[in-house]
């Protein structure tokens, strides 16, 4: 009792002190040992206190419901706090989230960097979801696609306002009634127009950009509807979730915002002997491991197919496994049913180096950098040196069962993302497709020999609308080849796209090995009164280094900016951790060094036109 | 517990809740004396109490515990002390 006051006496003075180190780590023990909402509600009420004292940018989070969600706030706080964030929420009373979305005002006060719609069944779609057998079909369907009609209104009407994300809830019924044995079988069925629902949704969702869909019908499923729903709150003061569930409610949506705002982690670097299959192959033999039959290789073998999604996703693999590297193809070989094959890796070190340096070594080769990597052993000792060696790599120690692999890599890998482009889902294979044509560049002795027979193709042109995710991709991630490394949202790029001073385009790649997708991106400003053009972003992914087709963008964007009647090109370098690599670009393609500190300078009308080299074909 | 234990349990809830000093809390402390003790902070309030005490307030009840002293009775009614 005394411990714990003195622990809420500290936190009320490191939050008035600012002290964030601190504050911070007093605040985490002091929740990983309380967790009721007595301890939330101090919590979230300190959290406030450290956020006015120290005021860090805060995210602002609109919250428009169909109930009362106003309850949900002090977990939020917390959550958001634990996910690095300091939220600002906006509640929007629950009578008015259509309107709030339609009509310009009470939203747009708030200026939300995320805009959340959470709609029950029950305050949205009231016959569907209390007397489907007993309303007309006719008023049924009028029900729904009034609703979704007022959601889609809602969204573009909100869109031609603001670019902001906004987040959708699938729908589900808070409670089951008669229909509960028979709802698939009979018209109408409830679950079927449900499903139908947030099938209609999920398209709207597609066809708006910036638009997410947050599962809540799974997330209730997660947790388990009649611990979720509460019917009495539900009457009594339209909470309809449950006090209890407001946490997980909160965590799960701080889980999504973090995979809507942060960085995902590119590559997955797997252990082998009892974290892919059951068993050590240099001891049991090629026949003694096991992923797959029954227990405990079924575990193994399930954890293997996890991995292969992951990759389809968009997430590399690669093996780091002490052993001889004869005893592991053989294991392949002999296990040949299991999901993975050695093909499925990017990249691999079988030996006996430390893990360490071979991740390093992994990383130099397939040419990211470490802190995009998660590491994942059963063997305490080698998590304990990763960890100890490389802060960076996130590392998870896979304890216990391999039946519960999954869902640690899921919880702490930071591999969650709120959408898919075409390259991520190429991306995996794009490794196969890089070691293929590393083994052509090793056999051909003249370089450029190498470059004219790769084909390369380049097309160097505005975006489309559903191009503009990738885009968002890789300024949140490009770190090594990019002149100035600023951070444009989905909203920047959004509202960058309609302003005529600005001239964003993408470069998209492909030689006769395969498709690179869209590897980089460059953004112009123009200032017309004196008719300079300054490159404020130039990024390209590292993958498509020592092709020169930096050097093609850049000509390009120079004969473009002659084309336009500029008479100035500036390129400009903001130098950070990471970008060394490109502190010379500008020098070393015809920029002068110009006044101020960072910028390079090309005087159009002085000097003859870069040109493209002739191993790339470019395209507008 | 004795009366007492549960009269501070509780006065140290209502202070994390409503963001207030325990000290300030005497048995007529009600919305009308503390300002954040809105209607939402009474939800709050209500779920916080149950959660503590493994309670489920029937709504009727919820809307009567407008002051310390007349939380502190529900709830010492509710746990016999």
């Amino acid at each position: 009792m005394t411990e714990l006051t003195d622990i809420k006496r500290r936190l009320r003075r490191e939050a008035a002190e600012g002290d964030a180190d601190g504050f911070r780590t007093t605040l985490e023990a002091f929740l990983d040992a309380n967790s009721d909402a007595q301890a939330i509600q101090f919590a979230a009420n300190r959290i406030a206190q450290f956020q006015e004292r120290t005021a860090p940018t805060p995210f602002r989070l609109s919250l428009l419901s169909s109930f009362t969600l106003e309850p949900v706030e002090p977990a939020l706080r917390v959550s958001e706090f634990r996910a690095g964030r300091f939220v600002e929420p906006t509640f929007i009373a629950y009578e008015q989230w259509a309107m709030a979305l339609s009509e310009p005002g009470i939203l747009d006060a708030a200026a939300p960097d995320a805009v959340l719609l959470l709609l029950h069944l029950e305050d949205v779609a009231p016959l569907l979801a209390r007397q489907h057998l007993a309303a007309d079909i006719d008023a049924l369907d009028r029900e729904t696609d009034d609703l979704v009609g007022l959601i889609l209104n809602g969204l573009e009407a909100f869109r031609s306002r603001s670019a902001a994300p906004l987040i959708l809830s699938s729908f589900t019924a808070a409670e089951r009634g008669v229909e509960r044995h028979f709802d698939r079988r009979v018209e109408p069925s409830r679950a079927a127009r449900i499903d139908t629902l947030n099938q209609r949704l999920s398209e709207t969702a597609r066809s708006v950009p910036n638009v997410y869909v947050f599962d809540y019908a799974e997330t209730v499923h997660d947790y388990g509807r009649k611990a979720w729903f509460d019917p009495v709150g539900h009457h009594h003061t339209h909470c309809a979730v449950s006090p209890r569930a407001l946490p997980l409610l909160a965590g799960e949506l701080s889980f999504f915002l973090s995979a809507l705002t942060g960085k995902r982690r590119k590559v997955l670097a797997l252990d082998l002997d009892n974290t892919l299959w059951g068993g050590v192959v240099g001891e049991d033999g090629p026949d003694g491991v096991a992923a797959g039959g029954d227990w405990p290789g079924n575990a193994f073998r399930d954890f293997q197919a996890f991995a292969r999604n992951l990759r389809a996703s968009g997430v590399a693999l690669t093996l780091l496994s002490k052993n001889n590297e004869a005893d592991v193809r053989e294991g392949f070989e002999v296990n040949n049913r299991m999901p993975l094959s050695l093909d499925d890796f990017a990249a691999m070190r079988i030996d006996w180096n430390d893990k360490p340096g071979n991740l390093r070594a992994v990383a130099d080769e397939i040419g990211l950098s470490p802190d995009t990597f998660v590491f994942a052993d059963d063997n305490p000792l080698e998590a304990e040196l990763m960890r100890d060696q490389m802060p960076e790599v996130r590392t998870v120690h896979l304890e216990g069962p391999a039946s519960l692999f999954t869902q640690s890599v899921l919880r702490q890998g930071e591999f969650f993302c709120v959408g898919l482009t075409d390259e991520d889902r190429i991306r995996a294979d794009s490794y196969s497709a890089a070691r293929a044509r590393n083994r052509e560049e090793a056999r051909t002795t003249d370089h450029r020999a190498f470059l004219a027979g790769l084909e390369l193709e380049l097309e160097f042109r505005r975006p489309k609308t559903s191009e503009i995710e990738r885009i968002t991709q890789l300024f949140a991630r490009t770190n090594q080849f990019n002149l100035t490394t600023r951070r444009y949202s989905a909203a920047d790029i959004l509202d960058l796209l309609v302003k005529d001073t600005a001239d964003l385009r993408i470069a998209k790649l492909c030689d006769r090995f395969g498709d690179y997708g869209i590897i980089g991106v460059t953004l112009c400003i123009d200032d017309a009164t004196d008719r300079t053009r300054r490159i404020d972003s130039f990024l390209m992914s590292c993958r498509v280094l020592g092709r020169q087709v930096e050097y093609a963008m850049l000509a390009t964007l120079e004969n473009a900016a002659r084309d336009a009647g500029m008479q100035r090109l500036i390129g400009e370098y903001v130098p950070s951790r990471k970008n060394r690599m490109v502190k010379e670009f500008y020098s070393e393609h015809g920029f002068e060094q110009g006044g101020h500190d960072g910028h390079f300078l090309r005087d159009l009308t002085m000097c003859q036109p870069l040109g493209v080299p002739d191993w790339i074909s470019v395209s507008g | 517990m004795d009366r007492d234990g549960l009269r501070r349990e509780i006065k140290d809830l209502l202070a994390d809740v409503l963001d207030i000093d325990p000290d300030d809390i005497d048995q007529d402390t009600s919305p009308d004396t503390v300002e954040a003790w809105d209607s939402l902070a009474h939800i709050r309030l209500i779920s916080a109490i149950e959660e503590k005490y493994s309670l489920s307030l029937p709504p009727e009840e919820q809307v009567e515990m407008l002051n310390f002293e007349l939380i502190e009775d529900v709830v010492a009614e509710k746990l016999s002390l």
